[in-house]
């Protein structure tokens, strides 16, 4: 399998940290963005990700090539995203307000919109799989390594999760 | 496939995607054409698709890209394929590796050492003592007693106390400290208030 990232992952398997930090300047805002999808928090999405590139930095040397890297560093983002939900308190955070960016206001409407809350109530199955698939455009077969079912199911669930999400967003068709 | 009944699930996908073979799309086109069910179910889901697809990337912001940089640990596993050692060098490791082994031999078998049966040599991590296994304990320093409950996110907690020259790292809602004394910490973090962040110090 041709993998853009092949030659930089191959150095930062020899120890060029310089190797890792460009493969992390190219995939930080794809896990932002399914980490923040999945969690609904920038805070907690943020967390995910710098754990889940210290865990890829530590676990390199176990990666394989003949698959894709990035398909293993969602791997790693969804296992980190799956450990911060479970950290998650009963009770809101008591946070610190962070200076204001740009960037982070952008975030925080994309969040506050509808199609956040949309995603929010979606079951996380179908969650998982309309952002793989319709947001960071994974294929069936990488979705289907990632959350270990058969094409068909990922198929599936991508349908449902997005006839639900439509449903939720008051979508009317023109038959109504 | 779709003329009396209504089509599977995974045709009307196809359809939407576009993948569906030109005879199946006609034949399904024709199924749609009659069944309001059917045809409520793909308008559905295509505008689920065109929400999700106009949605855009979230970018991460700078100074959570600047802490990825900063908390990643400075040594890692070495490769699985390490490069030939010369025979010089295989006999500076094995010397005092055999040395070690040969009084672990005499203490078992004087009956000094006990075994518990556990061999953890075939662990990925036995092999690489080093700073890294000292990482990876890190999430284990979970026992460990926190120095202090303070307001985050711990990304922040943990940005603050290396601008004041202190070795720190947020692991999800806690921030590990290293090479500093429980009164350092205290001293740092100060003027944060108290909160869910907890500070562990790892040893």
């Amino acid at each position: 399998m041709d993998d853009p990232d092949g030659p930089l992952v191959r150095r930062a398997q020899k120890g060029d940290r310089w190797a890792f930090e460009q493969l992390v300047d190219r995939h930080q805002h794809r896990l932002f963005t399914l980490a923040t999808r999945l969690l609904g928090s920038p805070d907690e999405a943020a967390d995910a990700v710098q754990e889940a590139f210290i865990r890829a930095w530590l676990g390199l040397s176990s990666f394989r090539h003949g698959a894709r890297f990035s398909t293993w560093l969602y791997r790693i983002c969804l296992n980190a995203v799956h450990d911060q939900r479970t950290k998650r308190p009963t009770a809101p955070l008591e946070e610190v307000a962070e200076p204001v960016d740009p960037r982070d206001q952008f975030v925080a409407h994309e969040l506050s919109g509808a199609l956040q809350q949309a995603l929010a109530a979606l079951e996380e199955d179908y969650r998982g799989a309309v952002v793989l698939y319709d947001v960071l455009g994974c294929s069936y077969a990488e979705i289907a390594e990632l959350t270990g079912v058969a094409e068909g199911t990922v198929k599936s669930r991508i349908f449902r999760g997005r006839k639900r999400l439509a449903e939720l967003l008051g979508t009317r068709t023109e038959r109504e | 496939m779709v003329t009396g009944t209504h089509p599977e699930e995974v045709d009307l996908f196809d359809y939407v995607e576009g993948e569906l073979s030109a005879d199946r799309r006609t034949e399904l086109e024709f199924h749609l054409a009659s069944c309001a069910t059917c045809a409520k179910q793909v308008a559905l889901v295509q505008a689920g698709k065109d929400a999700l697809r106009e949605s855009q990337l979230l970018h991460l912001p700078p100074a959570r890209r600047e802490a990825i940089s900063t908390s990643l640990p400075t040594q890692r596993r070495a490769p699985d394929r390490s490069p030939a050692l010369s025979p010089r060098r295989l006999l500076a490791i094995l010397t005092p590796v055999a040395a070690v082994a040969a009084v672990v031999v005499v203490l078992v078998s004087s009956g000094v050492l006990e075994t518990n049966g556990n061999d953890q040599a075939g662990s990925a991590a036995a092999g690489a003592t080093s700073q890294l296994q000292m990482e990876d304990q890190a999430g284990g320093a979970e026992a460990a007693p926190p120095v202090m409950k303070v307001a985050g996110p711990a990304t922040t907690v943990a940005d603050e106390l290396r601008r004041k020259g202190i070795r720190a790292r947020a692991v999800g809602n806690k921030v590990e400290v290293r090479d500093a004394t429980r009164a350092e910490v205290e001293r740092a973090l100060e003027n944060r208030r108290t909160g869910r962040v907890e500070v562990v110090l790892i040893p």
